[in-house]
């Protein structure tokens, strides 16, 4: 059974970039020069360290049969180990 | 005069105070999804394996934004695969096969959204209508598998690692997928297997900002 869902994640994720990127555009309008820009990168930084973190260490505890190996970036699940 | 410019600091102090605070205040805005699949797959036997050649989707969802307006987007996907991406693949093979159980292997691989995406699971499923006799003479049989439970499991935890991905803004450990599948159905001939499944899903995205007003 191909999993189809992550055709359709795709789309919610393509929405979701599409509704932050709009939320950061009115910050940085509303920010005060450099710092605003500043603060908005550390804001992205700490999600990407939170992303990094949890496919690196936390995924493997949801479920021992998903993983990810970032030199192909390929998503592996499989109960045949 | 002293006091006034005593007031006029701790004024200075606590709107400096306030304005900091302000700017690295952060929220989480949320964009929710449910939705349904209905699936049928058709597989046929190829040099030992059954490749699959057909899929129909039909798909009801309604997602739920940011800014909390709802769409509801229903949609039918049916396709015919003879022209698969060279090194793609879906497919399935009988790995056991008695009196009450067939065990079913299924592989997929692919790389669709910029992802390599890598499927290697075993179904145990019980007959529910006809035998291992009946197969052998080229009967066609209906097997149901037996518990999807753990493939569930799995799939929230791939899927929420896909969108982890993805975004590289979303906080993992406030986002949500939660999947069940029923129906899980296949008819397996010598010459094909026609696959029928449901699946639900119940998906919360939280985004991770700082907003600055």
């Amino acid at each position: 059974m191909k999993i189809l869902l992550y055709a359709v994640i795709a789309a919610a994720v393509a929405r979701s970039c599409a509704k932050e990127g709009s939320v950061v555009a009115k910050t940085s309008g509303k920010a005060v020069g450099k710092s605003g820009a500043l603060a908005t990168e550390l804001a992205i930084s700490k999600a990407a360290i939170l992303s990094s973190r949890y496919l690196s260490k936390d995924m493997s505890k949801e479920s021992k049969y998903v993983s990810y190996d970032s030199s192909s970036n390929t998503f592996s699940i499989s109960n045949m180990k | 005069m002293k006091k006034i410019n005593l007031q006029s600091f701790t004024f200075l102090l606590l709107l400096f105070v306030s304005c900091s605070s302000d700017s690295e205040k952060w929220v989480t805005e949320e964009v929710s999804w449910v939705a349904n699949f209905d699936q049928k797959n058709e597989y046929s036997f190829e040099n030992g394996v059954y490749v699959q050649t057909k899929m129909h989707d039909k798909t009801t969802s309604k997602i739920t934004n940011v800014d909390g307006t709802v769409e509801n987007k229903n949609s039918v996907d049916s396709t015919d695969l003879p022209d698969q991406a060279l090194g793609e693949y879906n497919n399935f093979q009988i790995l056991e096969m008695n009196d009450k159980q067939v065990v079913l292997v299924n592989s997929s691989y692919s790389s669709d959204d910029d992802y390599n995406t890598k499927t290697n699971w075993k179904f145990t499923c019980e007959i529910t209508n006809g035998s291992l006799t009946a197969y052998n003479a080229g009967e066609t049989i209906e097997v149901k598998s037996i518990d999807d439970s753990e493939y569930d499991k799995a799939t929230e935890a791939y899927v929420k690692a896909i969108v982890v991905k993805s975004m590289e803004r979303a906080d993992p450990y406030q986002t949500t997928f939660k999947t069940n599948t029923s129906n899980h159905v296949f008819l397996i001939s010598k010459k094909n297997i026609k696959e029928t499944v449901n699946s639900s899903l119940d998906a919360v995205i939280k985004l991770l900002k700082e907003v600055k007003e």
